[in-house]
């Protein structure tokens, strides 16, 4: 689709984790290979396998509500409405949206689940009252904002952020929006939701010491660790951009999808279509792999994944995998399921804005079945001009997209 | 793919129906037809994931299976289409028995399937696995008035060219189940429609077209009737009709059945 292209600018970032809650506080805490992965205080854990996780104990208001009513928000709307308004305030999109056409691609999990969990603990009866299902988090905020524009909510797992921004920078090549908020919030930590990743052994176990948990690539890895936290990025094009003087924080330059087909959870260890996957997203930018500066990877922390993971690097990149640097921020953020490469994103930005590559944390031993070229434990400076994050989910969904400084 | 700007700045699109099917079971058959599903998949799935799939995975797996056998497309692969489907709220009656058990019984009784099975990508990446479909898989929607998003999802998908056909589901209960699904003996029916669409002409023929209009000029038409699992199941029969299904008239879809 040559008709419509031009520049896709990300000109605003709204972001909250246990990391920071704005773009500054999460790219230093990134940076500095900060984590808030922490026994878990919000319930009991004591028969759970897992007792830690990255959680958020609050969120903070947002100005565009007042304080009595965000506080009668559940926290899904209390994220969502925080990380929309500070995104679209970062974009410089403030005061009557109406006239706009913004649109909203919103990336999901087990969020229906989890609501309806945390809503049966507090003494609702969502989950029995048929027919009157609690809106989205998101419309919610969407609603409170005036953000007008069409909207989706779509899933593919944990690459569901990844596709959220695909879909936002087509919708902005087809003329369906002028502005696009994509990402995803992630309220995971809940007894349910730690208890049926625990049963699936994907967990960590690690309950003595939470800080090493998450431990990407490292050849001790034992499972990934429960995160949340929510980010949205505005996209626009340059042109519109430019108009309205918006500054960009990257160029979003395209992004590529496959499906293994193969099994509902565990990903194709052959991964050929990760590969494809990152093939896609670099042709589809118009990016020859020697240009991509570092690979932020998907990296959970699961044995079977990142040996997957650094196999479909390899196969891509050939012996320029042994010279790109690759991360997993996950060992920080732990894994915030379907907002996982919304959070990756930002950290991606973080990387093109700082020129500097965030580590990964406890990566004391690399995996010899994961040889790539590891930013272990203190972050790299380096000249960063283009970046590669890949994100690849539950029913085999592999997402991948490339963002490059602002032309 | 291009899509083709009219005269007054808007866009539309046009695509072939190649396949659909609808299909409406009793609460009371979803047991036989478990035992069923290797009747209909392709690539086979392995015991425990046939055990643990959500109703409306059994019911939309032999919609699709309907669909694909009715267009004459039992042989063809599938590898370079993609999959969307709108599952309406699975895992509601597993999610409270998994509460009442977890209250009484702890942590270890969870099942580790709730996630992988009663998402919104759920049913997506079952389709996937089962016809070989390596385009990509997504869920879209997922509640009741959302199922319009299924359709920007394919215009979207389509658009970019990065597949060469679609796999369009949606599910749901009808009427919606409770949580006591386990002892109610009613009426409920678990019901599923599939549309198989692309812009390629088709050896079966076409069963009918889509068109999709957008743009910030689209005229802000009377809404005949809005986009919902019902009309899209007796869509499946024999209606047509013009329908917005977008945001603030930026997007609708025209459906002509029979042609």
């Amino acid at each position: 689709m040559n008709r419509h292209e031009e520049p896709i600018w990300i000109t605003g970032v709204g972001v909250c984790t246990p990391l920071g809650e704005d773009f500054d506080s999460t790219a230093n805490a990134l940076l500095n290979g900060k984590s808030q992965v922490r026994d878990i205080n919000l319930f009991l854990t004591e028969n759970h396998s897992t007792k830690f996780a990255s959680f958020l104990t609050s969120i903070p208001n947002s100005a565009s509500i007042p304080p009595d009513r965000f506080a009668q928000c559940t926290k899904q709307e209390q994220l969502a409405l925080y990380c929309m308004d500070k995104a679209l305030e970062s974009a410089g999109l403030t005061g009557d949206l109406s006239k706009k056409t913004i649109g909203v691609a919103m990336g999901v999990g087990p969020d229906w689940l989890q609501a309806w969990e945390r809503d049966y603990y507090a003494g609702g009866q969502a989950i029995t009252q048929v027919g009157r299902e609690a809106r989205p988090g998101w419309d919610f905020a969407r609603e409170i904002l005036g953000v007008p524009g069409p909207c989706m909510q779509l899933s593919a797992a944990c690459a569901s952020g990844n596709q959220t921004l695909i879909f936002a920078s087509h919708w902005l090549k087809m003329g369906l929006v002028d502005y696009c908020l994509a990402g995803s919030c992630a309220i995971n930590v809940t007894p349910i939701t730690l208890a049926t990743f625990g049963n699936l052994r994907a967990l960590s176990r690690r309950n003595e010491t939470p800080k090493s948990a998450s431990r990407p690539f490292d050849l001790k890895r034992d499972g990934f660790v429960l995160g949340e936290g929510g980010a949205l990025l505005v996209l626009e094009k340059k042109t519109t951009a430019v108009r309205r003087g918006a500054k960009p924080f990257a160029e979003f330059l395209g992004g590529g999808n496959t499906s293994d087909a193969h099994h509902m959870v565990i990903p194709n260890p052959e991964a050929k279509f990760a590969e494809e996957a990152i093939r896609k997203s670099l042709s589809n930018s118009k990016v020859n792999p020697e240009e991509i500066d570092y690979i932020n990877a998907h990296g959970t922390s699961t044995p079977v994944g990142d040996i997957g993971e650094a196999k479909a690097i390899q196969n891509a990149f050939g012996e320029l995998a042994k010279t790109i640097p690759v991360s997993s921020t996950k060992s920080m953020t732990g894994h915030l399921l379907a907002a996982a490469s919304a959070i990756e994103a930002v950290a991606c930005l973080a990387a093109l804005n700082r020129q500097a590559i965030p580590p990964t944390l406890n990566l004391e031993e690399p995996d010899p079945q994961c040889r790539l070229f590891h930013v272990a434990n203190t972050a790299m400076e380096k000249k960063i001009d283009r970046v590669l994050s890949n994100s690849f989910g539950f029913g085999g969904s592999n997402s991948c997209v490339v963002f490059g400084k602002a032309r | 793919m291009e899509s083709l700007p009219t005269e007054n700045g808007n866009f539309s699109l046009s695509l072939n129906i190649v396949a659909m099917a609808r299909s409406s079971q009793p609460k009371s058959a979803l047991a036989g037809m478990r035992a069923r599903i290797p009747e209909w998949t392709p690539n086979p799935l392995g015991l425990t994931i046939t055990k643990h799939l959500d109703e409306q995975a059994i019911v939309i797996l032999e919609t699709l299976h309907l669909a694909v056998q009715k267009s004459g497309m039992l042989k063809k692969e599938f590898h370079n289409w993609g999959t969307v489907t709108s599952p309406r709220h699975p895992g509601r009656s597993r999610l409270i028995q998994t509460i009442n058990k977890f209250k009484t019984e702890g942590a270890w009784v969870v099942s580790p399937h709730i996630v992988p099975f009663d998402s919104l990508h759920s049913h997506a990446g079952l389709i996937s696995q089962v016809y070989g479909i390596h385009g990509p898989n997504l869920g879209a929607g997922g509640m009741a008035g959302l199922e319009g998003q299924v359709f920007m999802a394919a215009l979207t998908l389509l658009f970019s060219q990065e597949v060469t056909g679609l796999w369009l589901g949606w599910s749901c209960w009808n009427p919606e189940i409770g949580p006591n699904w386990a002892e109610v003996q009613g009426e409920e029916f678990c019901q599923g429609v599939i549309l198989g669409i692309t812009p390629e002409p088709c050896p079966a023929g076409r069963l009918g077209r889509i068109e999709f209009h957008w743009g910030q000029n689209i005229p802000q038409a009377p809404i005949p009737q809005d986009l919902d699992f019902p009309f899209l199941f007796h869509l499946a029969a024999e209606t047509k009709g013009h329908f917005r299904a977008g945001n603030r008239g930026v997007f609708q879809i025209e459906f002509s059945l029979g042609q």
